[in-house]
């Protein structure tokens, strides 16, 4: 792969190109799902393809094409290069890349047991089992059990001299279960909606999660969800359970602080963002608890790397900082814009046919010091989430609403029932200005997102989000 | 290349793989696509991202003893597929027979429809479609305003074959022009356009939309969250059919007893002014005749006159339910059942322009953005307006005014119906083909809250 990586170079800059990279990237997936005692999904994929990136003539093109040839290699880059040309009729001024010393390196995810090599046979079985234990009521009217591998192989150079192979592994799995009544639908997820749990890791991951041990429990809420009470509606003391944080986190902070979005680049289609320029350094985004971490070093998660798509290597920095904003995530192209002398790294393309734009690296809330048990005890009149169902946020990242698969009613510091059809609604500095209190490390997991869709055209990027469980207080709940 | 070129390229590489499935598998389906898509992305008045792509990809699936696999390719060189095929048809030793597996067709007749394809969109150069946004941009500074906005062309090309015999060809070619243009204080307008045949598109009257609307936004009033009149400008209707396809009309949903609408076919579940229409031959919108099952598509009526009619059939659901497939089948075997993918909706007589003359104290709706499922039960939808939220009074555009977030229930709005427009608009949807949708008036239309943008 290195001399389809040096032929790739070597064209381009012969044509002229300022600026050339290429990314050579072989992804191997496997699915597999078990739905209602039936195999619903069994997929091997292998994909292997490039992207080549230039900038001519002070602007940017990007061609990818599937397979790997000299040929291939040689139409791709003249393509990047003709699409560098049309691109400068229209530019306001020269892209303007932040130094980045070349990198010759290797990285690999680390894993334990390579989940390629377990057998399918003790796969299936196990998703057979967690099945039939969902599905064991006659109120459930579906149940699914799936497992998700991706092991991804990067050949990365540029112009620059930088040559960097990349090695990731993550694994996920989850289970779901819906229940009736003949009126109305309830569905539990575990260990999380959506799939489940993703980690950077082998099938070791799978054997973490506990599915076989909390089966049973969730199949027992989802029919326990319809005869629960409805959510109420009103002012309340929000108390968050870790996966619906880490979305908040990823909807209300993430989006909002990259800085495409917030150059006004997204505009046409996710939107921008209410964190103008002006903000950093000084904007009260939280309470005083809120610490706001990107780290693309931090083990497992799924935003985890070496490198990014733009060569440079993965950094930690605070994007907020008891409460205050510190940091836009960004890449080399838009660093100058807030004035840093280098990108903080977050530069990331889904596979090779997409071309890199700003992506969240791992984005968490950092552990506080409470404990859960005290802090449901604390409150006076509340409700506690838990369970991603539905999430929209406006195209300035301010006017959110979600809605969760579970709640509990708090009272007097005591969990008083369960609450179906959750939702609350809030602006987003006001929200996080509400936060009061942030369960310890004890209480603090890793999520992950294995499907964040931005961009045009449209790509997929994955990562996580640290999140313990959260009080915020005065929240709207139970729109309707 | 001409079509029996393009058409005999994917064969030829579908008859491959067919041979070499033989030795792993008594039965298997391939399904082979070549995309090639182009997109110029602009942003503050310059281009900002430039991009193609060329990928040729097979989904193959392999059968034995009613056991099924699926494998994903996109090298095609005897060894890799080998390679593939060995280590996936293992996979079919430790599964159950599928007693359900259904009896794939063994031909297909169809025709490739006249006018899904065009030589002008599959061969615009990245040139010249940096001299249109070029227009625009100027356009847009000469208003002292911002544009940001995509224009692509794809070519896509599909062969579904079988084991059997079956084969059955498609290609397709679209361009979409979408923009946003906004003042430095973030007033803005939005509109868009797509044809199979860039030619067709009218670049200069979605500029002047966009710029329009956003003159028109300027300095919004700030409204109180409730319940209003609503006339949703054709985009935004989109939303709404599009959850209805997915949530509500889903023939999974429906026989297990999740959809809101299980056990209601023949009843009415909507007003009579709405009637659905799952087309085919539509010529506003022609998209892909069979299905990835390889049976051929029918036209079905989905709701008619507020009645709900059919529902989307695979060969499994059929079976099932003793009744032919219409054609609806998706890749097999799935987790999810098939879908309505291009839901057309009848419209009315009034255009939008009489309707809104004849409207008072109620609000004119461009689009929708970030719009999902917040209550299954009754289709409720939350998500905001975005890009030009008008009142209207006496007959006329009053003043802009600041976005709100809704929490609406669909199947309640699809009986609030006032007027539905002549006006329609062609959304792009799933895999070539496209739903045709017309504007509503709707009659409490629930905004839940406001933002200050």
């Amino acid at each position: 792969m290195k001399d389809y990586c040096q032929l790739a170079i070597h064209i381009c800059k012969k044509l002229g190109a300022e600026f050339a990279d290429i990314r050579i990237i072989r992804i191997n997936q496997e699915d597999l799902g078990v739905r209602l005692g039936a195999l619903s999904n069994i997929e091997n994929s292998e994909s292997l393809g490039i992207g080549i990136r230039t900038i001519k003539n002070g602007a940017w093109g990007f061609a990818a094409c599937s397979g790997v040839s000299n040929e291939i290699v040689e139409n791709t880059a003249k393509k990047a290069l003709e699409i560098s040309k049309a691109s400068s009729k229209k530019i306001k001024q020269k892209i303007k890349l932040a130094s980045e010393p070349p990198h010759i390196d290797r990285w690999c995810s680390p894993y334990i047991i390579d989940p390629f090599k377990v057998s399918t046979e003790k796969k299936l079985n196990f998703l057979f089992e967690l099945d039939k234990i969902l599905r064991d009521d006659k109120k459930i009217v579906n149940s699914l059990a799936t497992m998700s591998f991706l092991k991804e192989f990067q050949w990365y150079a540029n112009s620059e001299g930088s040559y960097i192979v990349q090695e990731i592994l993550r694994s996920g799995a989850g289970i779901e279960a819906h229940a009736t009544n003949g009126h109305e639908v309830q569905k539990r997820s575990f260990p999380c909606s959506f799939g489940g749990q993703y980690i950077q890791g082998g099938y070791e991951v799978i054997n973490s999660l506990g599915l076989l041990e909390n089966a049973e429990k969730t199949r027992k809420e989802a029919v326990d969800l319809l005869d629960a009470k409805p959510c109420p509606s009103g002012e309340k003391e929000l108390i968050i359970l870790g996966s619906q944080l880490a979305l908040q986190i990823h909807e209300s902070i993430g989006h909002a602080t990259e800085l495409d979005r917030v150059l006004g680049l997204e505009a046409n289609y996710a939107g921008r963002s209410f964190v103008t320029l002006e903000k950093k350094g000084n904007f009260k985004y939280g309470s005083d608890l809120m610490n706001i971490v990107a780290d693309a070093t931090f083990p497992t998660g799924l935003g985890t790397y070496g490198y990014d798509d733009d060569g440079v290597r993965a950094q930690r920095f605070f994007v907020i900082e008891s409460g205050i904003f510190k940091n836009y995530l960004g890449n080399r192209e838009f660093a100058h814009t807030v004035n840093d002398s280098r990108s903080n790294g977050c530069n990331r393309a889904h596979g090779w046919k997409n071309i890199p734009i700003v992506r969240m690296p791992n984005l968490s809330l950092l552990p506080g010091d409470a404990k859960l048990e005290e802090l449901i005890a604390d409150t006076k009149d509340g409700i506690m989430v838990d369970g991603v169902k539905c999430w929209s946020i406006d195209q300035y990242r301010y006017n959110f609403q979600f809605g969760m698969e579970i709640g509990w009613e708090i009272k007097n510091g005591k969990i008083t029932g369960m609450l179906k059809d959750t939702n609350y609604q809030g602006i987003t500095p006001d929200f996080w200005g509400s936060l009061n209190a942030v369960c310890n490390e004890d209480y603090w997991t890793m999520w992950g997102v294995p499907n964040c869709g931005k961009g045009q055209p449209g790509q997929r990027a994955e990562m996580s989000h640290g999140a313990a469980p959260s009080r915020f207080g005065k929240v709207t709940v139970g729109v309707k | 290349m001409s079509f029996s070129t393009r058409r005999s390229e994917l064969k030829s590489i579908s008859e491959k793989l067919l041979k070499i499935a033989e030795k792993f598998s008594d039965f298997s389906m391939v399904q082979l696509y070549n995309i090639k898509s182009a997109t110029t992305r602009f942003g503050e008045n310059e281009i900002t991202q430039n991009v193609e792509l060329n990928e040729t990809r097979a989904s193959v699936t392999l059968c034995r003893d009613k056991k099924t696999t699926k494998v994903s390719i996109d090298k095609f060189d005897d060894e890799s597929i080998i390679d593939k095929f060995s280590k996936s048809s293992v996979l079919l030793d430790f599964q159950k027979e599928d007693t359900e597996f259904p009896d794939f067709p063994d031909k297909l007749e169809v025709e490739q429809p006249d006018n899904c394809y065009f030589d002008t969109t599959a061969n615009i150069t990245p040139d010249k479609k940096a001299e249109i946004i070029s227009t625009h941009i100027d356009k847009c500074i000469q208003k002292g305003l911002l544009a940001s906005g995509i224009l692509t062309n794809s070519e896509m090309r599909f062969a579904l074959s079988n084991s059997k015999g079956l084969f059955g060809y498609f290609e397709s070619t679209n361009a979409s022009f979408s923009t946003t243009v906004m003042d430095d204080n973030g007033a803005s307008g939005w509109s868009t356009d797509n044809n199979p045949d860039i030619e067709k598109i009218d670049f200069s009257k979605v500029s002047s939309i966009a710029i329009k609307k956003s003159l028109l936004n300027i300095n919004p009033k700030d409204l109180e969250a409730g319940k209003y009149t609503v006339i949703l400008e054709p985009a935004a209707v989109t939303d709404l059919i599009r959850f209805l396809s997915l949530k509500g009309l889903a023939t999974q949903l429906y026989f297990d007893g999740r959809s809101p609408f299980s056990n209601k076919l023949g009843e009415k579940i909507f007003s009579d002014k709405i009637t659905l229409i799952d087309e085919v031959d539509n010529p506003l919108a022609p998209g892909m005749p069979f299905d990835f099952e390889g049976i051929k598509k029918q036209n079905i009526y989905a709701v008619e006159n507020g009645i709900l009619k059919d529902l989307p059939y695979d060969l499994a659901y059929a079976k099932k339910n003793g009744r032919k497939s219409n054609g609806r089948g998706l890749d097999y075997p799935n987790s999810y059942g098939p879908f309505f993918l291009s839901l057309n909706l009848r419209p009315g007589s009034k255009s939008l322009e009489q309707i809104i003359s004849e409207s008072d104290k109620c609000l004119l709706v461009t689009h929708l953005h970030y719009t999902n499922l917040i209550n299954p039960n009754d289709l409720t939808i939350t998500g905001t307006t975005r890009d030009g939220l008008f009142w209207i009074e006496n007959g006329k555009i009053s003043y802009p005014v600041k976005n709100f977030r809704f929490t609406q229930s669909i199947i309640e709005a699809f009986n609030n119906v006032i007027e539905i427009s002549s006006d329609q608009i062609v959304k792009s949807a799933f895999f070539g083909g496209k739903s045709i949708v017309a504007g509503m008036k709707i009659s409490n239309f629930n905004f839940t809250s406001k933002t200050e943008y």
